[in-house]
């Protein structure tokens, strides 16, 4: 992980551009403030430099021969001539403003990172942005002590390893308030992250930094790392959201989860996302927001699958494909009739019974239920002793209202597996 | 607009409930660094004003408090507003060359203040009848277990219970039944003497009540606590309150050492003298008291300093800084912290150093350090980039920088006037 360890003559550092005095025709002396980069699909090019002489002079075009020629020599040449107002279009941004001394994601390594440096490198025809530099030559270098690190490290016959990002893998979080958010926010990089590794970021994050994060990405992909993060984290991501998007988010989150930010925003900030909700999505989570402290009902979910007992085979599996996208265990189809659980079927009944066969004859009609108020108590020993992947959840009427699923309600029930288990 | 939420909620569990678990969770940071803040060398300071001037330096505590308040109502604002820690902010306002120096300057000035904490640990079990290489190797086992093998609530709990160990010093004020006419009228009608001895004694107190650790300490635990702008009044209360309690605790320590202390004229270098010296003076429970807060204050600031300079400048140079994470991916956060009570314990256990002399020269270095610090938080919570529309108002701001300008004279004179003691 050490590319472009010895300098080469077609990379430079971006600090051996800043603050460098450049001097202009007419003998105007400035200094280099910041470059102006162009998003491509691969690398930012550089288009030139931002001068200043105390107020900012203006952008500078310059060529990638003539930046690199800067970086070696200790002072610059620029044609002021040349000199524009400072306009970055939206698919432009100042590089040392946005990712300078800047935290980002490096999302191969999914760890947050802070950026000492950067390396430009010649490509095809253009120089352009080439790794972030996170390691501690990075921060010698800026301080200066770059060659006498190195040189004391060599006494003792060792190396100083770089430590560089490419720039595929950094995901950056330009000051929210102004700047281009497409520079960071590149869908398939954030792909690259688990939800838990996603969530795990989100935590360590600005509050600023959450939110940008949370409404430029994918919305199943934003619901599903903040099921895994913490709930005070959670909450204040949420409250501060879009309402819109903040109601997107608790509709596609698991149902319980959902319950739980809702019971966590408090009424006052809970109302206007809810209001963007969906009517259903709303009674199921206000539902589920009356449960009982550690009981069945607080780690239901009310998302899962019904059929008539009278619907065949095959038009479970419809009902199964249509549902798919909204519900997390699909293990189960639940028959109900009139709002009473008659019969539930597994995916393995499904799978072996004939298309055309009605539920009703493939359907398990012992059925393990449990009761809203059933303590966690008695949902573990359930799980320990059926080794069901989820329990429908009955209420006082005896009609369905949700299910309980193993995965979703492990981490609150592990403490009682455990003493169960021991 | 309807109010779903409300409308299906049982009506009594919310207000006062809801209200007070908000507080609850808001609650700590402010509380913690305040109390911290009369560790070893807070509680010297005040035990030499008390005995050296009796009640004659009291009226200054009221002033420091508020002056105290102000500064740590800006970085606790600035935690709440951003979501960042002060040497966070530091290091993308103000680039990585000032950060740095910055940063070794906090290092040294906390090793120094961890020295002292240590040599506290010492002279309170010294009290006790306690030997140092018994008392010091143990407290930093605790302090090193309860950071690293704890979570986060249990110590945050676990400080807060620290701050009741303070009620000692009202305690044994309360013990030697004061004359409250007397005190009130120190308070009110200041009898300032123009002599060196009680300048620097004067200076001494502001110095060591207002330390730089405390704002990057406080910013980063607010920062970590997701409190959102509308509940701020609830941090604001908090940090009133810790600051507010702290300076009475420092006034209880005045004047039990003004009673007791000066009128029988004892001088005094170090807190666990003014314990010793009680003894005789107010009776056993009193100096056992005295001593128990003293061990108490120097274990809390020892648990906190180190934890709060690796985390401080970990998160300014862009190491990762977790108690979460394993040592491989926090190596240097570890390190850092490692070394902090390494070097701290190892000091108190040096038989050529003294309590003063550690004290004496963590408090120069945070003398100076301090209006470098002020000065920083007071270009970032005025940078409406960082800060939107929390800024500070004109009037306030004017005020802050005045107390800025005025603190840094106060921390130059201190240092001057310590090192032309040392001097002479």
């Amino acid at each position: 992980m050490a590319p472009g360890r010895s300098p080469s003559r077609s990379t430079c550092f971006l600090s051996q551009l800043l603050g460098k005095r450049v001097l202009g025709s007419g003998g105007v002396l400035g200094r280099v403030d910041d470059v102006l980069a162009t998003l491509s699909p691969r690398h930012p090019d550089i288009d030139g430099v931002v001068v200043t002489r105390g107020a900012t002079i203006g952008f500078v075009p310059m060529q990638p021969a003539a930046l690199l020629a800067m970086a070696r020599s200790a002072q610059g040449t620029v044609d002021l001539a040349a000199a524009q107002p400072l306009a970055p279009t939206d698919h432009q941004f100042l590089v040392r403003e946005t990712l300078y001394d800047k935290q980002i994601v490096d999302v191969t390594g999914a760890r947050i990172r802070r950026v000492n440096d950067i390396q430009l490198a010649m490509l095809g025809s253009s120089l352009s942005l080439m790794h972030v530099d996170v390691g501690i030559t990075g921060l010698l270098r800026r301080l200066g002590y770059e060659a006498t690190a190195r040189r004391i490290v060599r006494l003792f016959g060792a190396h100083m390893h770089d430590e560089f990002i490419r720039w595929k893998s950094v995901l950056a979080f330009p000051e929210s308030r102004r700047g281009p958010l497409q520079v960071s926010l590149r869908q398939e990089q954030i792909r690259q992250l688990h939800a838990g590794e996603l969530a795990d970021i989100i935590e360590e994050l600005d509050h600023d930094e959450r939110l940008a994060l949370l409404s430029g990405m994918d919305i199943d992909d934003a619901a599903d790392a903040l099921e895994e993060v913490d709930g005070d984290v959670r909450t204040s991501v949420l409250r501060d959201l879009e309402p819109g998007r903040a109601a997107d988010l608790l509709e596609k989150m698991e149902s319980a989860v959902a319950a739980d930010a809702v019971d966590e925003l408090g009424d006052d900030a809970a109302a206007p996302i809810l209001d963007h909700m969906e009517e259903g999505e709303r009674e199921g989570l206000e539902l589920l927001a009356q449960a009982g402290e550690r009981t069945a009902a607080a780690l239901m979910s009310v998302d899962y699958v019904t059929c008539p007992a009278s619907a065949t085979v095959g038009a479970a599996f419809d009902t199964l494909r249509a549902e798919a996208p909204n519900v997390e265990e699909l293990s189960y189809v639940y028959c109900v009739e009139d709002g009473h659980l008659v019969g539930v079927v597994s995916m393995r009944d499904l799978l072996l019974g004939p298309p055309d066969a009605p539920l009703s004859t493939v359907m398990n009609t012992r059925v393990t239920a449990l009761a809203v108020d059933d303590p966690w108590e008695r949902v573990a020993d359930d799980f320990l002793k059926y080794h069901f992947k989820a329990l429908p959840v009955l209420d006082a009427e005896g009609s369905m209202c949700g299910v309980v699923t193993f995965r979703h309600s492990f981490a609150e029930l592990v403490g009682i597996y455990h003493r169960q288990g021991a | 607009m309807a109010e779903p939420a409300a409308a299906s909620r049982p009506a009594a569990a919310l207000p006062w409930k809801a209200r007070l678990a908000l507080i609850a969770s808001i609650v700590g940071p402010g509380i913690i660094t305040a109390n911290v803040d009369n560790d070893a060398g807070g509680l010297t300071t005040y035990s030499q004003a008390g005995a050296q001037f009796g009640l004659a330096l009291l009226w200054i505590l009221p002033p420091v408090a508020l002056l105290l308040v102000m500064v740590q109502e800006m970085v606790n604002r600035m935690g709440v507003v951003t979501g960042q820690g002060l040497s966070d902010l530091v290091r993308e306002r103000f680039g990585v060359k000032v950060t740095f120096y910055l940063m070794v300057a906090v290092l040294i000035t906390n090793v120094g203040n961890v020295m002292a904490e240590f040599a506290g640990v010492a002279a309170a079990g010294q009290v006790f009848g306690l030997p140092a290489w018994l008392t010091v190797p143990a407290s930093a086992a605790f302090v090193w277990v309860l950071v690293l093998r704890g979570t986060s609530g249990l110590v945050e709990r676990v400080f807060l219970g620290a701050c009741v160990f303070y009620v000692a010093y009202p305690v044994t004020a309360a013990i030697l039944r004061p004359d409250m006419g007397a005190i009130a009228e120190a308070v009110i009608h200041p009898h300032v003497e123009f002599q060196a001895a009680y300048l620097v004694m004067g200076i001494g107190v502001v110095g060591t009540t207002i330390a730089p650790w405390m704002q990057f300490y406080q910013q980063a635990a607010i920062a970590k606590k997701n409190i959102r702008v509308a509940d701020y009044r609830w941090s604001l209360l908090d940090t009133v309150v810790g600051c507010v309690v702290v300076n009475v605790v420092a006034a209880c320590i005045v004047v039990v050492c003004a009673l007791t202390l000066h009128p029988a004229g004892v001088r005094i270098e170090t807190a666990g003298q003014a314990a010793a010296a009680l003894e005789p003076l107010a009776g056993h429970w009193s100096a056992l008291l005295f001593a128990l807060g003293l061990g108490n204050a120097s274990l809390f600031a020892a648990s906190i300093l180190p934890l709060s300079t690796a985390y401080t400048i970990c998160e300014a140079l862009g190491w990762e800084s977790s108690l979460d994470a394993p040592f491989r991916t926090a190596p240097q956060f570890y390190t850092l912290y490692a070394a902090l009570i390494v070097i701290g314990a190892t000091t108190a256990l040096l038989p050529g150093i003294s309590l003063v002399q550690v004290m004496f020269w963590s408090q120069v270095i945070n003398g100076l350090l301090l209006p470098v610090v002020l000065a920083f938080i007071l270009l970032l919570v005025n940078d409406k980039r960082i800060m939107g529309a929390h800024v500070n108002g004109r009037v306030y701001n004017l005020v802050c920088w005045a107390c800025t300008i005025v603190l840094g004279l106060v921390s130059a004179a201190y240092v001057a006037s310590l090192l032309a003691g040392l001097g002479a």
